[in-house]
């Protein structure tokens, strides 16, 4: 999987498509295995929201995490292919989780998100080492695909 | 002061001059009479010294002996010159073809035993503080008049007397002098300070008067009058000379009777009229008898002589003014200097520490000490300011806060108050063997009157700029707590809002129901654009970014966000105080919205860069320009803002030559 910086900046831009093919959006992974998802944030309706809207995108939501450390724990222990990480924790802050992350060696996708605007975060999203960032009132499995490339 | 009464000092001093002007005829008249130059000079300068001294001392100090008695004493020493030099000239050259010859001879013995004596024992037992010494002198005081009067009554009957008065009266007269000069060394040995000063040349002249006045008469008893005589001249000349100028010291320089400013400027003027006088003449007569034109004054001559007096007046005026400030203040400056600079310097500063030590120096200047200012801190008042910086000081730490005032250390300390509050203190440590004039003493305590006022305004300024930085620290927070809460609350209602309503538009969808998807899609279209402003209304408050990220990510994040490109030139990777870091945020953010509203610009630049210890902040765009913070833009809020961290904002903006605002804030953390 490669790690592509397309989604960063370009999250504001992102809308809700007008006539949504959402048969299209569903096979987003028909042909192959579904992308298990971790999905953090400190905000349960959150999580529980974008659980179904992934799950109805055909992501394989595999877990939940409300701060930066049990989802540091999670992530070693889940495994997951993508991590949709909050970047405001209660604890630590996404990008110390990813930070974290990287040091112990565990490398899943992370996707940034957050209720704020990617320039608020200036160049720290850029210089990160997510695979991008979607603004949370943007988040749909269609985004996410996009971001991830794997269309 | 009380009203003063020139005319009756002006009177007798009046008299004393013309009787000196009428001996200086009678010199010019008679040779036989006329003294050598020097002894002649001496004792024309003498009469005028104690008759334009004493008028001015009478007429600023009446309440004090000291004056009266100068003047007695020149008008006696005058007539007694005068009367001396008429009778003489009656009875040697004009053959007794003048009146009242017999008159002036009587006349002459009752003032010099009448008047001349009491005065000069008056005078020098009364230094400096116009009393005696104490009670126990009041005797010889009574006696001095007394045998005075006597000997003016005795020899006003038979002025032969005068010649040749009895032993007893003689021995009575200088046993009278030698308690009168004895008065003066008791009153010195006990003295300290500024009357010790006062009294050392008068002491001095008084001791050597006194020697030859013991050795005069030692030998005059003995009968040697070869060693006797010139004793006796001696002794008077001492007496004639050295006790004016002994005074005149005394009054200037050590500020006896407080009259130093007026004699100065005496001194000034007579010099002048002096000067005016002399060029006129000189040039006049000088260069009239020189072109042998003695007969008619030539009117070429007086207007050159005119001309020359009028160009030369203010050099000559300026250099003689310098020469009497220096004779009179040495290095200090005059008290009107003093009051004057110090009005000056509490109207031009820059700061509260720039008032403070400017108080300090101008104290300094003017009391020839070094000058402390005391202000009040934790535990009392803390010495804040001294002047000169390497000067004299008290010893550090702090003083009780109660009067009276006890500093250690310090020659001389007033309170300064405003309206009944104690606001500090100055005080002023003299050189060793310096000592502390009334004079002194009076100009601090008009300086600290004044600098009530001035410490009071330090203070107001002082408490004014702590509390515009803590409501400016409050606001910070306050706006930091609210975009949290905004953030925490409001806004992840709205996003999960945002994300139940795709969820929906994704079932209508998936159902088949259209309409009811596109209805959605339409709520969550006006949703997004709610949560765009709720974001950008947390942002202004304040941005998450600054807190979170510091200052480079914040201001990059506006230049992302800019609708014209920005180019940002540097911004600080570092973190400054929150202050600072949001001081500055808020001038490149304010710019930058200026630059979209009104510059109509194709493009900025953004620089943020540390210098020293300041933080300079510049945005420069190429729009229309003519931007002036004074016309209720945001620029006028930004730079109070600016100005509550101690920072300052220009803006430079010309019509048609784009704007650069350019904000240095102290980052010194």
């Amino acid at each position: 999987m490669r790690s592509t910086r397309a989604g960063i900046g370009g999250g504001r831009d992102t809308q809700l498509p007008e006539n949504p093919d959402v048969r299209a959006q569903r096979r987003c992974h028909t042909l192959r295995v579904p992308m298990r998802v971790l999905i953090v944030d400190d905000h349960p309706p959150f999580r529980v929201l974008a659980g179904e809207l992934l799950s109805a995108a055909g992501f394989d939501v595999v877990g939940e995490a409300g701060d930066g450390r049990t989802a540091v724990a999670s992530t070693c222990d889940l495994r997951p292919d993508v991590v949709l990480l909050d970047i405001q924790l209660p604890d630590i802050d996404g990008f110390e989780v990813l930070r974290l992350l990287r040091l112990q060696g565990v490398a899943p996708a992370v996707v940034l998100t957050s209720s704020r605007d990617a320039s608020d975060y200036g160049d720290a999203l850029a210089t990160s080492a997510a695979a991008g960032f979607i603004p949370k009132a943007d988040l749909s499995g269609q985004a996410l695909c996009e971001l991830l490339d794997c269309a | 002061m009380r009203p003063a009464k020139p005319a009756w000092a002006a009177a007798p001093a009046g008299v004393a001059l013309l009787a000196l002007a009428g001996v200086v005829v009678l010199w010019v008249v008679d040779a036989t009479l006329r003294p050598d130059p020097a002894t002649g000079g001496a004792i024309s300068v003498a009469v005028v010294a104690y008759a334009v001294l004493g008028w001015l001392v009478a007429t600023r100090r009446p309440d004090h002996p000291g004056g009266w008695l100068l003047v007695a004493m020149g008008l006696a020493l005058a007539v007694v010159l005068f009367t001396d030099a008429y009778s003489t000239h009656v009875e040697g050259l004009a053959q007794g073809a003048l009146p009242l010859g017999a008159l002036a001879v009587r006349v002459n013995v009752v003032v010099g035993f009448g008047l001349l004596f009491p005065a000069v024992c008056l005078f020098l037992m009364t230094l400096p503080d116009g009393r005696l010494p104490s009670r126990r002198w009041r005797p010889v005081a009574v006696a001095v008049v007394v045998v005075g009067a006597v000997g003016a009554l005795g020899s006003a009957v038979d002025p032969s007397l005068a010649a040749q008065p009895p032993a007893a009266y003689s021995f009575g007269l200088l046993v009278l002098f030698l308690c009168c000069l004895a008065s003066v060394a008791v009153r010195f040995r006990g003295s300290t300070g500024v009357h010790r000063q006062q009294l050392r040349w008068l002491g001095f002249v008084g001791g050597v008067a006194g020697v030859l006045l013991v050795g005069a008469t030692v030998f005059g008893v003995l009968g040697v009058d070869s060693v006797g005589d010139p004793l006796g001249v001696l002794f008077l000349l001492t007496l004639i000379v050295g006790m004016p100028v002994a005074a005149g010291i005394a009054v200037l320089r050590d500020r006896l009777f407080d009259v130093d400013l007026v004699v100065s400027r005496t001194l000034v003027y007579a010099s002048l009229a002096a000067f005016v006088a002399a060029a006129y003449v000189g040039i006049v007569a000088g260069l009239g008898s020189l072109l042998g034109r003695r007969d008619q004054p030539s009117l070429t001559l007086s207007i050159v002589a005119t001309a020359v007096v009028a160009v030369a007046f203010q050099p000559v005026r300026r250099l003689t003014e310098g020469w009497v400030r220096r004779l009179v203040y040495g290095r200090r400056a005059t008290p009107y200097e003093a009051l004057s600079q110090f009005a000056d310097r509490a109207a031009q500063t820059d700061g509260p520490d720039d008032a403070v030590s400017g108080m300090a120096q101008v104290v300094a200047e003017a009391t020839g000490g070094s000058a402390t200012v005391w202000l009040p801190v934790a535990g009392g008042l803390g010495p804040t300011a001294t002047w000169p910086p390497d000067g004299a000081a008290p010893t550090p730490g702090t003083v009780p806060l109660a009067e009276p005032l006890d500093v250690p250390g310090a020659s001389l300390a007033v309170p300064v108050r405003h309206r009944g509050d104690l606001l500090g203190a100055i005080s002023v440590t003299k050189a060793h063997g310096d000592v502390v004039t009334r004079g002194d003493a009076r100009l601090l305590g008009h300086l600290a009157s004044q600098a009530g006022l001035l410490l009071r305004n330090v203070r107001l300024v002082d408490e004014l700029t702590s509390s515009r930085r803590r409501l400016v620290a409050a606001q910070n927070d306050e706006r930091r707590r609210l975009e949290r809460d905004l953030h925490d609350g409001a806004q992840q209602r709205l996003v999960a809002l945002a994300l139940a309503l795709r969820l929906a538009h994704d079932r209508a969808a998936q159902y088949g129901d259209d309409g009811l998807a596109r209805q959605i899609a339409a709520a969550n279209e006006e949703l997004a654009r709610g949560l765009g402003e709720l974001r950008e209304l947390a942002r202004g408050l304040h941005p998450a970014v600054l807190t979170e990220r510091g200052l480079g990510a914040a201001v990059r994040g506006l230049a992302e966000r800019a609708p014209v490109p920005v180019d940002l030139v540097c911004v600080p990777g570092e973190r400054f105080p929150p202050s600072v870091e949001a001081t500055a945020y808020f001038v490149v953010s304010e710019a930058l919205a200026n630059v979209a509203k009104h510059a109509h610009a194709s493009g900025a630049s953004v620089s943020v860069l540390q210098v020293g210890e300041r933080l300079v902040v510049d945005v420069d765009d190429d729009g229309v320009g003519g931007a002036a913070p004074d016309r209720g833009s945001g620029l006028h809020g930004l730079a109070d803002r600016v100005a509550t961290v101690a920072g300052t904002l220009q803006v430079a903006s010309t019509p048609g030559g784009g704007t650069r605002v350019h904000a240095e804030i102290p980052c010194a953390s």
